[in-house]
């Protein structure tokens, strides 16, 4: 990792869970800049783990910390987390994440509708701006959030389980897609995801949880890659 | 006809109520509709029905005149406190306070001597016994709180589509509804005694279901959920003087038409 990158957010011996520990006090720093792959079985605590980073639960111990101030993050929640009833166009969930930059938005600045227009580009989403988002398929919804949460002109971009349900090649692009955003715009890009096949390759460093052995690990990802691999699990 | 224009002075009080508390419910009810929390302003007019029964209690136990509005407002809040802090499992809470705040305007109504017509009025509505005053209260509550609402509408819009999302960005979903279910709350308080609590239901939910079936923008359903509302209001009070038949009942009858009309429409096939 580039020792030039700043820290976004610090868990110093952070206990997470929601009464009780889901595993070992976690230390891990995220920097800008960053793609980290979040892992581990269903049920081992990785949304509860970037929930925790991310100020959404309190830590059960231990200490999170934004050394640069909270960074803004975009959150891109697990398929099926949002419902299709409500009456938006793919643009307007997309404008969506400039309305949570602030409690009050009368009307859209140029400034948000450009933000908007650029995260459907960058998304290839253009052609469906003005489509019902509840008419979109699966993957489309999915990108759409995406194009939210890259509205918003993140420090920090969380995605959880992003390629579930999701074909090979379309996982692949949208993989693709956020690696490049990531160097081009300089965010953090953190992936949770129990599936990591498609995601180690554009991985810089992997953060394992294995609740059944009570394991917390993190560390470069050929590391990590070769430790599943002797495994076997995961 | 010509006996209704002859006779505006009595009636145009009470149908100017009914039209700004129609059109003003109808727009904040699209996201309780939304959130599927259908009866949450039903609840909440109860528990101010409830504290105006207390309001009438405490005032014939001490001998004094309490206003009934601070005790309705204040046990309204106390529940929309309840309804935001409880994002799920408040279909339950929903129910409960509903029939705690029935079965206690009951009991404490029961104990009530001298003002239990006021109590009625206040739980079934007198849309008909509204005053200039009432009237200019309810339109110096009802217009703020729809401009505040109009103003706040992307973030509680956000806030109530993904929580989630919304935490993550540093805000708080919890203040969100409570800042929804506050200016619900202030505008029953102030709506109830002239619609009473049916009627508060009918202007909540069904002008937003019909503009929900009309339209696929957030800003167009709000408009339309309050053009449906004032339109049902207006001509159920209209209808309702002309053919001498009970207000609250008519106004939400024909709202009860505009909706299932809408839900119609939403089920035909689109060009």
């Amino acid at each position: 990792m580039n020792s030039e990158w700043r820290a976004l957010v610090e868990l110093r011996d952070c206990g997470i869970g929601w009464e009780r520990l889901l595993v070992p006090p976690v230390s891990l720093t995220v920097s800008a800049g960053e793609y980290l792959l979040i892992t581990g079985q269903n049920g081992a605590g990785k949304t509860t783990l970037v929930k925790t980073m991310l100020g959404m639960i309190p830590a059960l111990s231990g200490e999170v910390r934004y050394p640069a101030g909270r960074p803004l993050a975009g959150y891109v929640p697990q398929r099926g987390a949002v419902p299709e009833h409500y009456p938006v166009t793919a643009r307007d969930a997309v404008l969506m994440g400039r309305a949570l930059l602030r409690l009050m938005a009368l009307r859209w600045s140029d400034e948000d509708r450009a933000a908007a227009d650029r995260a459907l580009a960058d998304l290839d989403l253009a052609a469906l701006a003005e489509r019902s988002f509840g008419e979109l398929s699966g993957g489309q919804k999915q990108r759409v959030l995406v194009a939210r949460a890259l509205a918003m002109e993140p420090q920090m971009l969380v995605l959880d389980e992003p390629t579930v349900n999701m074909d090979a090649l379309s996982a692949r692009r949208l993989l693709h897609q956020l690696d490049e955003l990531r160097r081009a715009r300089g965010m953090a890009v953190l992936i949770v995801t129990h599936d990591i096949a498609p995601v180690i390759a554009y991985a810089d460093r992997v953060a394992l949880l294995d609740r059944d052995r009570g394991l917390f690990r993190v560390g470069q990802t050929a590391e990590i890659a070769a430790e599943l691999m002797a495994g076997g699990d995961a | 006809m010509n006996e209704l224009f002859s006779s505006v002075r009595f009636w145009i009080d009470p149908f100017i109520v009914v039209i700004i508390a129609s059109a003003t419910l109808g727009m904040l009810g699209v996201l309780t509709t939304l959130r599927r929390s259908l009866f949450v302003p039903v609840t909440l007019a109860q528990t101010g029905a409830l504290g105006v029964t207390v309001a009438f209690f405490l005032s014939e136990l001490m001998a004094v005149e309490l206003p009934p509005f601070p005790f309705a407002l204040l046990t309204a809040l106390g529940a929309s406190a309840l309804f935001a802090a409880r994002r799920s499992g408040g279909a339950v809470a929903e129910a409960v306070l509903f029939i705690a705040a029935s079965a206690g305007t009951i009991l404490i109504g029961s104990f009530l001597r001298g003002d239990i017509h006021d109590v009625q009025g206040v739980l079934f509505g007198s849309a008909v016994l509204v005053s200039r005053g009432e009237m200019l209260t309810v339109a110096g509550v009802a217009l703020p709180a729809a401009i505040l609402f109009f103003a706040l509408r992307r973030s509680l819009f956000a806030a109530s589509f993904d929580p989630d999302s919304y935490a993550a960005a540093g805000r708080s979903p919890f203040l969100a509804d409570l800042i929804l279910y506050i200016l619900l709350s202030v505008l029953i308080a102030v709506t109830t005694r002239a619609l009473g609590t049916l009627l508060v239901f009918a202007a909540t939910a069904l002008p937003a279901l019909a503009a929900l079936a009309m339209g696929r923008s957030f800003d167009r359903v709000l408009v339309r959920a309050a053009l449906v509302g004032a339109c049902g209001g207006g001509n159920g009070f209209i209808m309702s003087w002309l053919f001498d038949l009970p207000t609250g009942a008519t106004v939400a009858a024909l709202l009860c038409l505009f909706g299932a009309v809408g839900m119609i429409a939403q089920k035909l096939p689109s060009r």
